[in-house]
């Protein structure tokens, strides 16, 4: 099957898989509203009463937002460890829950329901959070480790540079490193979940090295695979953004419209990201079966 | 031809209306120095002529070294930058010793030949003592200098050019050279020499000079400097270039040199950028002759990299607008020459201001009506304004010229571009299509700033005794320009353009203190103003009104057991059930209270204005000196009130909580949900992506 089919059958695929879709969003959309509403209910405290509020309504007005940030800036400190702390709840969320999506596409003949999904969560978790751990170190050199080795091994050029183009072209090319290299370890992970989720029976290290030798062999397909997919959620990212940049939301009506764009765009990321696993399912299935 | 001719005949006009206008230079400097790109030295011969224009008989003099700020780390720069916790400092800067950059005097004459080597010693005039320092020196004379009289100093110097630090050095054989020689501090009558060590956080004092200055240089490299180019000899024995430049009235001498510029020259013609209408406008504001307000002819010069060639038009079209705007307002530029420099790459000397030549900033790719190259050129012309004519001491009361600077800038772009465009990019390329509804004015900008560090320390202190450079920073440039629009709103626009214009007439080539900028507001406005500036300049205190609360209520019979001549009558609340009045009868009690928040006060003639609006939409307005802490105000209306606000029309910028300001008696909550749905969505966002590595 070629790399273009399987993202076309994808497509499809993952639109019936709706349900999957709809809990991850969720999951996202309620974590997110906890997070804020205690931010939330101080603007309002202190906003709420003021006809600041009406300036709200403009694109955009730098009092309030002054005055917003100068009333939070004796707790901007004592924010930082509670931010934290929710984004890595959310990360292991987030585990459970790549857990649960794989675990319930790999069982295709199954109905989606709230019980399979937990279900397939728990029973794969375990090793999601292994595979996670194993991963860390090499997403850490993607992002940080391979940038810092082409600024040392660019320095002498930047340092003779007598514009800033140098620079400015070191920059790009540290920025594509890091985004190449994240891509081929994101893409390495998800085999590895893949493997893990297609047989039961294999640990986390095992499924890493059957995702890796897959890739061994099917690296370029793979990739554009990756790539094909990463393309379209960009193309629907511009659309939103194009969309969005058109409104002016200025009228109770119109925050509501924005409000549903914005969470069509949050249910659009999770479909995109069931579509990602399923096409890669599918190309796991069909090469490595092969 | 014509335009030599018309060149020739400006500049002397020019020169004449400088010479009757200026007082007399105190200080002349010929200095003939050569730049040996090699061993990244300077060699210098300075004649230094200093006339003691005061009563009192002076028997020492101090100069300034201050390149001595990079030699060692004993320095009160370097040791100033080290102790700042690493923030933005230079520690480091000699972990390559060649990096070092210092001034050594090789010999010190007077006119008959007798040496001062044995009678100079090195000083440190700040606190805290930093004794390693260098970059102060007193030579003791022999003879003391009577009033009026003055010393001639034969001076032999020789100074390593620093690797870019501070806006000076050399990157690469590109070299900024400022603050590269031997130059007196200001002598103040009564009081002896000012002459501050150079700070990590701190500019410059010096007095004004007649400036005769040969460089030399490589033939392959182009010089830009501060005054007019009056020569230029070419060595072709040696491979050398020697440019002469001339400048009187003028406290200081910066010059650039390098292979890679781009130089062009463009006269910048009033006539053609300026209607009569202006003119007549601005002759009617400030009560002057029509011809007093009319600007003349300059020859701006461009020194641009050819990277940045086709921003060009963009640079002398913001130069060009600066001198206009700042001209008209300010009174004329009196130079023949404004030199702009796009420094070279990793100078480090971009957006600096030194009179008569100012350097830019720029990017490879810039957006349309941002604030790079524009606010910049139009900020370091400002200085020529507000530093370079009206010089005042920047070691020790900064905000004279980086706040009026900063205030002075934002008009300008304002008059330019309107309301500033948020520029967002990514590497070199603006990404500002999701960003172009980001606009904002300059108070806005210096207000979300300027809040953070008004408790830290006042505004007039001296630039190396702030907490940290964070506060000097916000305090001389943000927060001065915020409260200098309150100022403006207090006074009136126009006002405030005849404060600052008289301001810079009346010190023009002198050296005004705080003290005289309030003369000039109290005179000008016919206000006192003095508390104004202890508050907001001499203070550290928050401002902060608002309105602590509103109850508006209808009236009702009071109930109980009341006395009448016919005895006791009892007024129940049922027996008020069910009388209705006429609704032109219904009267409304409404209570305010206005509190402060904040510790700091208005003074003079200045109220806390209140506005109340009622439902009928009418509005009653009272006003409160606002000296306690709270105050409370009743109306009886025929409407129930909608809403109360103290200072309605936002005149106390520098308030600290704009939105307390305000009290409706009902919420709304469009505004807070959109922004909250916003949020929501960011939060969203980012927890998506933190999610990519699960």
């Amino acid at each position: 099957m070629t790399v273009w089919n399987i993202f076309r059958r994808s497509f499809g695929e993952s639109l019936r898989r709706y349900p999957l879709v709809l809990i991850m969003w969720m999951g996202n959309l309620i974590f997110a509203l906890s997070a804020m509403m205690p931010l939330y209910a101080f603007v309002k405290n202190q906003f709420g009463h003021s006809l600041t509020v009406d300036s709200m309504l403009e694109k955009f007005n730098m009092y309030w937002v002054s005055d917003l940030a100068f009333m939070l800036r004796d707790v901007q400190p004592l924010l930082w460890w509670p931010m934290i702390s929710a984004l890595l709840l959310f990360l292991v969320l987030q585990i459970f829950f790549n857990a649960a999506v794989l675990g319930s596409l790999n069982a295709w003949l199954e109905k989606d329901s709230l019980s399979s999904f937990f279900e397939n969560g728990g029973r794969l978790f375990g090793r999601f959070f292994k595979l996670f751990l194993i991963f860390l170190p090499l997403y850490l050199i993607a992002l940080l480790v391979l940038p810092a080795l082409v600024d040392s091994v660019s320095s002498g050029y930047v340092e003779r540079a007598v514009n800033e183009w140098p620079g400015q072209i070191v920059f790009l090319i540290k920025t594509g490193v890091m985004i190449l290299a994240f891509t081929i370890v994101n893409m390495v992970a998800d085999y590895a979940k893949i493997a893990a989720v297609q047989n039961d029976r294999i640990g986390a290290v095992r499924a890493l090295l059957t995702g890796g030798r897959f890739l061994f062999r099917t690296f370029f397909r793979a990739w554009a695979l990756y790539w094909l997919l990463v393309i379209f959620f960009l193309i629907v990212s511009v659309a939103y953004m194009e969309t969005e940049n058109l409104i002016t939301a200025n009228s109770a009506a119109l925050i509501v419209v924005v409000f549903l764009l914005q969470q069509i765009y949050m249910l659009c990321r999770y479909w995109i990201k069931v579509q990602f696993y399923q096409a890669q399912m599918e190309f796991f299935q069909a090469n490595h079966l092969i | 031809m014509k335009q030599l001719y018309i060149t020739l005949i400006f500049f002397l006009g020019i020169g004449l209306s400088i010479a009757l206008a200026a007082p007399p230079d105190v200080v002349q400097y010929k200095i003939d120095v050569r730049l040996d790109t090699s061993s990244q030295m300077l060699y210098g011969k300075e004649i230094l002529t200093w006339h003691n224009l005061s009563n009192d008989r002076v028997k020492d003099i101090y100069l300034h070294l201050y390149w001595n700020a990079f030699k060692n780390e004993e320095s009160a720069y370097l040791s100033e930058s080290a102790e700042s916790q690493g923030r933005s400092n230079h520690s480091g800067h000699l972990d390559e010793i060649e990096d070092a950059g210092w001034i050594r005097l090789k010999q010190v004459t007077l006119s008959d030949g007798r040496s001062l080597k044995e009678a100079m010693q090195y000083v440190t005039p700040d606190l805290p003592r930093r004794p390693g320092d260098q970059t102060v020196l007193r030579i003791d004379l022999p003879e003391v200098v009577q009033p009026g009289g003055s010393v001639r100093l034969h001076i032999d110097f020789e100074a390593k050019i620093p690797k870019a630090i501070a806006r000076a050095g050399y990157y690469n054989n590109n070299y900024f050279i400022s603050q590269w020689f031997p130059k007196p501090g200001v002598y103040q009558a009564g009081k002896g020499w000012n002459c501050h060590a150079y700070h990590y956080f701190s500019e410059f004092f010096a007095d004004f000079a007649d400036f005769d200055v040969r460089i030399t240089v490589p033939q392959d490299f182009v010089v830009g400097a501060s005054g007019v180019n009056t020569e230029r000899v070419v060595n072709d024995t040696a491979g050398t270039v020697t440019y002469r430049y001339q400048q009187n009235h003028i406290h200081d001498f910066a010059w650039t040199a390098g292979q890679r510029f781009i130089k062009k020259e463009r006269l910048f013609n009033p006539d053609s950028l300026i209607s009569e209408d202006e003119y007549r406008h601005y002759a009617s504001l400030f009560n002057l002759p029509l011809d007093s307000v009319r600007l003349t002819p300059v020859k701006l010069i461009l020194l641009i990299r050819p990277e940045h060639e086709n921003q060009i038009e963009r640079h002398f079209q913001a130069t060009e607008q600066s001198v206009k705007y700042l001209g008209l307002w300010f009174g004329r530029y009196p130079y023949p020459t404004l030199t702009v420099v796009d420094p070279p790459y990793r100078t480090g000397s971009s957006g600096m201001e030194y009179p008569t030549l100012v350097t830019a900033a720029t990017r490879p790719i810039i957006a349309e009506e941002g604030w790079i190259p524009d606010g910049v050129i139009a900020h370091e012309f400002a200085h020529n304004y507000w530093y370079g004519m009206a010089a005042n001491n920047e070691f020790e009361e900064a905000w004279l010229d980086e706040g009026i600077t900063t205030y002075s800038e934002d008009k300008v772009m304002q008059a330019m571009h309107g309301k500033t465009k948020m520029i967002v990019t990514f590497g070199p390329f603006p990404i500002s299509r999701y960003f172009d509804q980001i606009r904002y004015s300059s108070w806005e900008r210096a207000r979300s700033s300027a809040l953070h560090i008004v408790e830290t320390d006042p505004v007039v202190t001296p630039s190396w005794q702030f907490y940290d450079i964070y506060s000097y920073f916000l305090n001389v440039y943000e927060r001065t320009a915020l409260n200098l629009f309150t100022l403006e709103r207090l006074l009136g626009k126009d006002t405030m353009l005849r404060v600052l214009r008289t301001f810079q007439s009346r010190y023009r080539y002198r050296h005004p203190t705080t003290q005289d900028f309030i003369g000039i507001v109290n005179e000008v406005s016919g206000r006192d103003m003095r508390w104004f500036f202890d508050e907001f300049f001499y203070g550290d205190r928050l401002f902060d009104y608002g309105v602590g609360s509103l109850v508006s209520h209808k009236i009702v019979p009071p109930i109980g057991v009341f006395d009448s001549d016919s005895g006791m009558v009892v007024v129940s609340r049922d027996s008020l059930e069910g009388r209705t009045e006429p609704d032109s009868l219904t009267r409304y009690k409404t209570i305010v209270r206005v509190r402060r928040y904040g510790q700091a006060r208005p003074g003079g003639d200045v109220r806390i204005k209140l506005l109340v609006a009622f439902a009928d939409s009418t509005t009653e307005t009272r006003y409160w000196d606002g000296r306690k802490r709270w105050q409370e105000f009743r109306f009886e209306t025929a409407a129930r009130a909608v809403y109360a606000q103290v200072d309605p029309d936002t005149l106390f910028l520098l308030d600290a909580n704009l939105a307390n300001n305000s009290y409706r008696t009902e919420t709304k909550s469009a505004g807070i949900n959109r922004w909250a749905g916003k949020f929501l969505f960011w939060l969203q966002n980012l927890l998506t992506i933190i999610t990519l590595i699960s």
